[in-house]
């Protein structure tokens, strides 16, 4: 019944208008409707409590309504004139269904409608509460600007803009979620980015079969070409700053109304290991930086398994002094070495996800309690060597320098735990090639995860082996789309 | 679009071919020699000769000689294609026996070579679903890891060199020498990999098809000097012992820290399962070339047969090969070895560049013009 009335054309009455939105909301009890006269007609003003502001709405809406003073308007003169000439609103709409009516009144538009018309005039005027720019929580920076994403998507389009006063930046907004009726909108730089894959993304965005969005990891599958894999094809940032400069390089960015971080894509796997300091720091720290932390991803994601593996298979590899010490405090000990490391990753994991949802104070309280306590305790009771705990808190330390890639590196961590207890170094080796071989098959929309290592560009080196200076940065542009090595 | 892999990265996958296998080759199928200045350089130019004819006709004809074979003549492509196959296969089996022997000599004597063989063959089978691109990706990885394998090991090792080992070329007389150059030849998977895979590269950014070339004039030379300095290397190290010792390269890491032995025998597994992947996906293509029937079940089920009756065959032969290893069984299976070499990398290309360029193959359907 609802579907019947959303496809149906407005009545010229406004009162089986008012009936026909009533039967459609369910009688809800955010509907706001306000009747008045104005030039002699009767019209009503049709409001959701909560989406718009009361400023907006004495000023733009009800004082110019007050002051019509010609009495001898039709109603269809009354709506042409509040339509052109008395509200001046910067977003103005004629909806002409009730779907189109209701829609403007769920996104915090002020609808009018008059007895005698059958269409409507809906009027800007949102004012919902909304969270404000705030710093970055999730990539803090030093140096770098501190602002991040909110939950409002024209606010954060409104913060790319801010960096990027270029007409060639593009942002369109579509309606995604058959009933969630979510914004979702898709920004780049029309002559970086690829107009195929702008295309692709735009197509892929308006087929999404979900009903309701209710956050932008929703869709993600969706835009993603291989969905089962460990390591993401979209990368995600709340920094209005990283995305502008992700969009110079001819990404397409997608930004979905309530979540405050922006998708951009295509993504490589070398830029997990990039930060918006990276570009206003030394660029030789800054390469040193860089490889410091493609180390710690190898020593986060390999160190346990290899422990695991030489302890317990080639031991003769283990220096004497080192070899002597593992065997002395693994002597007294209930479990072998891969038991042990599995079980206190769990604790690990275990700690970490109790401390990240919890409130600051509580949440410090937890890692204090697992880490000092915990870590101690296990030690001194005899159920984990000293040597494992090491092991085990250098991979974990090493796991938040690129914290991107955290998910993935978790489950690898522990598939090569598992790898190393069960085949050993054999096992290593095979895992670390079926890891490089997966990463490798993986593109996204035409570009590979592994450029431009391979296929290998040299041009981009100068920010991948090497961080040059902005002197040497500012000769060339290297694009995204420059990266795919003709390999398709 | 179809495949297509650059020629750096086509030169790569040969390199990792090559320099890797080292690492796992079996000691009782391989000799060692002291002589390896003459061995190297004289063996890559007459492999870069055996190349020749393959970089000549899939200059010429923009794909690989086998596809243009096989598009003209049903038959001759199915001979051509058969023997590749049968190569391809061969080195499968090889290869695993290879990394069988080298993972239960090295790190893991105990390890089942039961459960060796199906974890390498359920890896191998999820490379097979990746593809060859992903493989050619990944062996521009490989090559500077090694490289960083090499400088640990020259480090770690540069006071135990004794360069008074080093020997002139042809010390060991041009008998020797001779037969070592040509074990060397034949041992030569990658030519067979290149005929296959000549057809997909392209040039780079301008997509020039057709100059793979350039693959095996960066292959060659880069293989040759790495193998030059890793003989070297061995020689001064090891000196005369070189004959007597399993895994060379695997015994150097022993004199070196623990860490560059683990980073050794993984490397050399890594590219022998990489070795074995390649070949596999070669064969594959290899009968997709010859065989055009588009319903896969029919595909399937020709491919099954033909591996079916090629496996047979092999087993036979290989079992006999790693059993006996007398005199009789070498010579045998290197005679074997290069009259397959000679047919793949001189008489399939010039029959490629021969054969009447008009013909058609009988029942070949031609698509109507749009």
């Amino acid at each position: 019944m609802e579907n019947e009335i959303l496809n149906r054309n407005l009545s010229p009455d406004l009162k089986t208008n008012l009936v026909n939105i009533r039967t459609v909301l369910n009688n809800t009890s955010d509907l706001v409707v306000k009747y008045a006269k104005a030039a002699g007609c009767d019209i009503c003003v049709i409001t959701c409590d909560g989406m718009v502001s009361s400023a907006t709405m004495a000023n733009l809406i009800y004082r110019p309504l007050m002051a019509i003073r010609d009495a001898g308007l039709t109603p269809e003169q009354l709506m042409n004139s509040l339509q052109n000439d008395l509200l001046a609103a910067i977003e103005q709409n004629q909806p002409k269904t009730y779907g189109e009516l209701i829609l403007a009144f769920m996104s915090g538009f002020a609808v009018i409608l008059a007895d005698g018309v059958n269409y409507a005039v809906a009027i800007g005027a949102q004012g919902f509460k909304s969270r404000a720019v705030e710093k970055s929580s999730s990539h803090n920076n030093l140096r770098s600007s501190g602002e991040s994403f909110t939950e409002v998507i024209r606010t954060n389009i409104s913060l790319v803009r801010r960096r990027l006063k270029s007409p060639t930046f593009v942002s369109k907004i579509y309606k995604i979620g058959e009933r969630s009726n979510t914004d979702a909108a898709i920004c780049y730089i029309s002559d970086k980015a690829s107009p195929e894959t702008v295309k692709a993304i735009e197509e892929r965005l308006q087929n999404i079969p979900l009903n309701t969005i209710l956050e932008g990891g929703y869709i993600e599958p969706f835009l993603q070409e291989e969905s089962n894999t460990l390591f993401s094809q979209i990368a995600v940032t709340d920094r209005p700053d990283k995305l502008a400069a992700k969009l110079y390089d001819g990404r397409v960015a997608v930004l979905v109304d309530g979540t405050p971080f922006a998708m951009y894509l295509p993504t490589l796997f070398s830029e997990n290991f990039q930060t918006m300091d990276d570009y206003s720091g030394l660029p030789v720290y800054t390469t040193f930086i860089r490889w410091l932390k493609y180390l710690a991803f190898f020593v986060t994601v390999a160190l346990p398994g290899y422990y695991v593996a030489v302890a317990n298979y080639n031991p003769e590899f283990l220096p004497p002094a080192v070899l002597f010490n593992i065997v002395s405090s693994e002597q007294s000990l209930p479990f072998n070495i891969f038991t042990e490391c599995i079980v206190i990753h769990i604790i690990f994991e275990i700690m970490r996800e109790a401390g990240l949802r919890l409130p600051a104070a509580i949440g410090h309280t937890v890692n204090i309690v697992g880490g000092l306590v915990l870590g101690d305790i296990v030690i001194k009771v005899g159920l984990v060597s000293a040597p494992l705990v090491l092991i085990v808190a250098l991979g974990a330390i090493s796991s938040f320098i690129v914290p991107d890639l955290y998910p993935a590196i978790t489950i690898t961590r522990f598939a090569y735990i598992l790898a190393g207890g069960f085949f050993g170094l054999y096992g290593l080796s095979v895992l670390t090639f079926m890891l490089l071989t997966k990463v490798c098959s993986m593109s996204c929309y035409g570009v590979p995860y592994t450029a431009p290592i391979t296929p290998f560009t040299f041009k981009a080196m100068r920010d991948w082996a090497v961080r040059l200076s902005w002197r040497g940065m500012a000769k060339s542009d290297v694009n995204i789309n420059e990266l795919t090595g003709v390999e398709k | 679009m179809s495949v297509r892999i650059s020629n750096y990265q086509l030169a790569s996958l040969l390199a990792v071919s090559a320099i890797f296998s080292e690492t796992t080759c079996n000691p009782y199928a391989y000799t060692y020699s002291m002589d390896w200045v003459f061995r190297l350089l004289f063996g890559a130019a007459i492999i870069l000769l055996l190349y020749a004819p393959h970089m000549i006709a899939s200059g010429k004809l923009k794909i690989s000689p086998l596809e243009y074979i096989s598009g003209k003549s049903r038959v001759a492509g199915w001979i051509f294609g058969i023997i590749i196959i049968a190569r391809l296969i061969y080195t499968v089996l090889r290869l695993t026996s290879e990394l069988e022997f080298y993972v239960t000599n090295t790190i893991m004597p105990y390890f089942s070579f039961v459960a060796l063989l199906v974890t390498s063959f359920a890896v191998i089978l999820y490379a097979l679903s990746k593809g060859i691109q992903a493989i050619a990706r990944l062996a521009p990885i490989l090559v500077p890891i090694y490289i960083v394998l090499l400088v640990i090991f020259v480090i770690s090792t540069r006071d135990k060199t004794h360069f008074v080992n080093l020997y002139s070329p042809l010390a060991d007389g041009i008998f020797h020498s001779g037969k070592d150059l040509l074990q060397n030849i034949i041992k030569n998977d990658e030519i067979f990999f290149y005929a296959v895979l000549c057809g997909i590269t392209h040039g780079g950014k301008n997509n020039d098809d057709g100059k793979s070339y350039k693959s095996v004039l960066m292959y060659v030379p880069f293989v040759t000097l790495i193998s030059m300095f890793v003989y070297a290397f061995y020689v001064v190290i090891l000196g005369r012992f070189l004959n007597n010792v399993a895994y060379p390269f695997y015994t150097i890491a022993g004199f070196t820290d623990s860490t560059a032995i683990c980073m050794d025998v993984a490397i050399g597994m890594i590219a022998g399962v990489t070795k074995i992947s390649v070949a596999f996906i070669c064969a594959g293509m290899a009968v997709d070339s010859f065989i055009k029937r588009k319903d896969p079940i029919v595909k399937g089920l020709t491919v099954g047969k033909l591996t079916a009756m090629i496996l047979a065959v092999l087993a036979a032969v290989t079992s006999v090969f790693f059993i006996s290893r007398n005199n009789l069984i070498i010579v045998s299976d290197t005679v074997y070895s290069a009259a397959i070499m000679a047919v793949v990398t001189i008489v399939m290309p010039l029959t490629a560049l021969i054969i009447p360029k008009g013909g058609k193959p009988k029942n070949e359907k031609t698509a109507p013009a749009a």
